[in-house]
């Protein structure tokens, strides 16, 4: 029988034991549910790493680099598919090289290309890269950026999305998607027309101008854009209104180290494969101005060599001669020239004295007037004097692409009186029909409602 | 059933609030039959087998994502802008609230056997599985960053054999040997809505493995500029069709693994060597000045100039055999140990990826990520870093 002093000693060795029990329960619990078994990954960011002004900014400077990228790496495109450059040496992928198949305008050779490549869309996907990443950067700033900058820096990323919907309109045949991120989810768009996108670009760039408070470099951004897609609309007076207050010393410059149009002389030298670089256009297919042959001072180009097969004289392009050269993406000359065309449009002698106080003022040494007697009488000449002017100012500058199709839609031109046409100098015979950059396959696989290519090509 | 059948399951309930709301808990059964041949009368003629059992298994399991696939990722980078460089932060994969875990069913089948008293231990093991709504990779509509994604079905087969023998046994010292051998691949089914698209060089394409390698064939034509110059421009190229390479991860491991001891097991000498082959890497020439240099010199082939122009269509066998582990533990003095108030005592020096013999001219291939280890998309994060080299000293002390 268990003495009474041992029932004692069971009882106590009893109770600190469940009083032990209970110590390492509670931890337990206390552990599980207060962070000491939580696991953190310290080499992650989260969204809610960066919920402060800092990352706010960070995200809408990311914003403001991959546009400044895309607007300077994807002017190529359209100086390729049109008469501002051509390829310079002749390539016997003549099918499924990029390059040859945008100089031709080949756009179905283009989308084949690049449909079981698994690439996505060089073109339209780099411009809507950017658009889904202002998308995202948009409600950090809104949240997070300081109430003193908020408003100029979502005017910012407004006028970059106009800028960026506007580009997609002017150089992506009808029927592209624009995709778009809303909560950090994918949201599908449905097919766009040129016109839909016009407008869905100035839906931005007002939002941008409700927003401006300080910033005249995104407010000017915002008008130049406003300005383009009135022109698109052909709503000339509220072009001409809209880009009234830029001066045209105002000039949008890339703000970093990134030059797509650097050339080394890699091709030029024997010791060095290197990608075909093009060459400046010079009639290219015969409606292609004489970038080369016209020795105008807006178009700097450099001799490079004697093409082997034909005599042809090859020069590359000399606007950005070197590898830090900022890109221009939009500027007051532009803005000038678009108040030109609205004035032409409404026949008021002012456009050329507007053309020629641009060649007074805004090259060094000043170019003369253009002659009196060169002014064409008729509506016609008149509006290709003023595409020319704008084809030398603008060049390179990803405008080319948007005035050819504008002289189409807005002038009734058709496409073999403005496109490069006719004899192509290697492989295929002649150029192709396309007058707007395709989007590929992957373009259509991926997005469910996008079930067709270009609804008009 | 008589001490030679045996009948086996469980059932597992998974849930969780990671799962997302949408997920509702599902069981994953298990359910295993075993048979002791051995046991048998027809078998007790065969002396040489002391213990033979067959076994079969069929079993359902679930993969569960991770947070970064839910929740997505941001990726930092810096960008000189103004002048000033900055720290910039950019979404790099959406997440997926919706993507739920992967499900699994696996068969399993095979022998263990004891032979020559004790002597030698085989176990042959065949495995088959079939993966639904598998967690990948998703390639995202035009302009979005990436997601994970439940893709579609894959199956996979694969057996494993592994021998362990002690081989020798003298006076106070064993050698023992384990060696085996395994072989796995997986094909991919359906996509379901996920089209065949390819990474910089794997792809989902239905009837292939999971991240599988393809090229092109390149055909040089020297002619740009009037004549044949011995230097490749890129228009002198011409892409073929697209070719199956092989996969990206290794099929076949082979591990050899002896064990010698000495002093009645006082002391103990191990060491791993692992082999694997059947796989394929971007070819290491086309990256990195050192060899790419190789590709460019004037006088190298008008094929590797071409391979080098377009950065692909060259990829190189991936095999390497490994000195993984080589392990020395010794017992310490028992007279020193009760010195110290301890019962008993081990050291032991282990040193680990010793040496490594691979034709692979891009580096350590088992470091290339994505071989066996992330999957689909990685292999074109080259170069890598190799596995490093260590040793570590262990006590082991018991009171």
């Amino acid at each position: 029988m268990t003495s009474p002093i041992e029932m004692t000693r069971i009882r106590h060795r009893a109770m600190v034991a469940l009083v032990r029990m209970a110590a390492i329960g509670g931890l337990t619990l206390t552990a599980a549910c207060h962070g000491l078994l939580d696991v953190s990954d310290p080499t992650l960011v989260q969204d809610s790493d960066i919920a402060n002004p800092a990352g706010a900014d960070a995200r809408r400077l990311d914003v403001q680099a991959s546009f400044e990228g895309a607007a300077a790496s994807l002017a190529k495109d359209v100086a390729i598919f049109t008469d501002e450059w051509t390829v310079g040496l002749p390539t016997t992928n003549f099918t499924s090289d990029e390059q040859m198949v945008l100089d031709r305008r080949d756009g179905r050779a283009y989308e084949a290309a690049y449909q079981n490549s698994g690439q996505q869309d060089p073109h339209l996907g780099d411009w809507d890269n950017v658009f889904t990443r202002a998308a995202i950067a948009i409600p950090a700033v809104r949240a997070y950026s300081p109430d003193s900058l908020r408003k100029d820096f979502l005017a910012e990323l407004f006028a970059i999305r106009g800028y960026t919907v506007l580009q997609i309109a002017e150089d992506i045949c009808p029927g592209f998607p624009i995709n778009d991120v809303v909560n950090n989810q994918a949201a599908y768009s449905m097919p766009f027309t040129t016109d839909s996108a016009v407008r869905f670009a100035l839906a931005q760039t007002d939002s941008a101008m409700f927003y401006i408070k300080d910033s005249a470099r995104f407010a000017n951004l915002a008008r130049v854009t406003q300005g383009r897609a009135y022109l698109d609309l052909g709503d000339y007076a509220h072009a001409a209104a809209a880009v009234a207050s830029v001066p045209t010393e105002y000039v949008y410059l890339t703000s970093f180290d990134y030059n797509p149009y650097y050339l080394p002389d890699a091709i030029w030298n024997p010791n060095i494969t290197y990608r075909v670089r093009p060459v400046v256009g010079d009639r290219e297919g015969g409606n292609g101005l004489p970038f080369v042959s016209a020795n105008d001072p807006r178009v700097q180009t450099k001799f490079r060599l004697v093409r082997a097969a034909d005599s042809v004289r090859l020069y590359s392009q000399a606007k950005y001669p070197n590898q830090d050269d900022a890109f221009v993406v939009a500027n007051g000359i532009e803005a000038r020239l678009i108040e030109a065309e609205a004035a032409l449009a409404n026949d008021d002698p002012s456009w050329v004295t507007t053309l020629n106080t641009l060649r007074a003022t805004m090259i060094s040494p000043a170019m003369s007037p253009i002659p009196v007697d060169s002014i064409p009488s008729d509506k016609a000449g008149k509006v290709d004097l003023l595409y020319r002017e704008r084809a030398f100012w603008l060049y390179l500058n990803g405008r080319r692409l948007g005035d050819l199709r504008r002289l189409m839609r807005n002038y009734g031109r058709a496409a073999n009186t403005v496109f490069p046409t006719g004899a192509y100098p290697f492989g295929p015979p002649t150029y192709s029909d396309a007058t707007a950059i395709p989007f590929v396959e992957a373009v259509q696989k991926l997005n469910p409602n996008i079930t067709t290519g270009c609804t008009t090509r | 059933m008589n001490d030679r059948i045996f009948l086996t399951g469980s059932l597992r309930l998974d849930g969780s609030t990671s799962f997302g709301d949408s997920y509702k808990p599902r069981p994953y059964p298990k359910v295993g039959l075993s048979w002791i041949v051995s046991d048998e009368p027809f078998m007790r003629s065969l002396p040489f087998v002391t213990e033979l059992r067959a076994r079969a298994s069929f079993g359902a399991a679930s993969r569960y994502p991770t947070s970064p696939m839910k929740l997505g990722q941001i990726t930092p980078y810096q960008q000189t802008i103004d002048g000033s460089t900055h720290n910039l932060f950019f979404r790099s994969f959406l997440g997926n609230p919706f993507l739920s875990p992967e499900r699994t069913h696996e068969t399993e089948y095979g022998v263990d056997a004891t032979l020559f008293d004790r002597k030698l231990d085989a176990e042959l093991t065949g495995w088959s599985r079939r993966t639904n709504a598998q967690i990948a990779l998703q390639y995202s509509p035009q302009g979005l960053p990436p997601s994970w994604g439940n893709i579609g079905d894959v199956s996979g087969h694969g057996f494993e054999v592994r021998l362990h023998s002690k081989l020798l046994q003298v006076h106070s010292a064993q050698l023992d040997l384990t060696v085996s051998a395994t072989y796995q691949t997986s094909k991919l089914l359906s996509l379901g809505n996920t089209p065949s698209l390819c990474n910089a060089y794997d792809c989902y394409r239905v009837g292939y493995p999971l991240g599988s390698l393809f090229s092109q064939s390149l055909t040089v034509l020297d002619t740009v500029g009037g004549h044949a110059d011995g230097i490749v421009l890129y228009p002198e190229i011409v892409r073929g069709p697209s070719q199956y390479v092989g996969p990206a991860s290794p099929p076949y491991d082979y591990t050899f693994a002896p064990t010698a001891s000495f002093l009645n097991g006082r002391v103990t000498v191990s060491t791993i060597v692992d082999r694997a082959t059947g796989f394929y890497f971007p070819d290491g020439r086309l990256y990195g000045s050192g060899f790419s240099d190789a590709y460019m010199r004037a006088g190298s082939s008008l094929i590797n100039q071409a391979r080098y122009e377009l950065q692909c269509c060259s990829f190189e066998p991936g095999d390497f055999t490994r000195w993984r582990e080589l392990s020395v533990t010794t017992d310490l003095p028992s007279r020193f140990m009760h010195a110290v108030l301890l019962s008993r005592g081990t050291i032991s020096v282990q040193f680990r990826n010793l040496a490594e013999w691979t034709r692979s001219k891009l580096g350590d291939p088992e470091s290339v990520p994505g071989m066996g280890i992330t999957g689909h998309g990685s292999a074109s994060e080259i170069p890598s870093v190799a596995q490093p080299r260590s040793f570590s000293l262990n006590f082991n002390l018991v009171p």
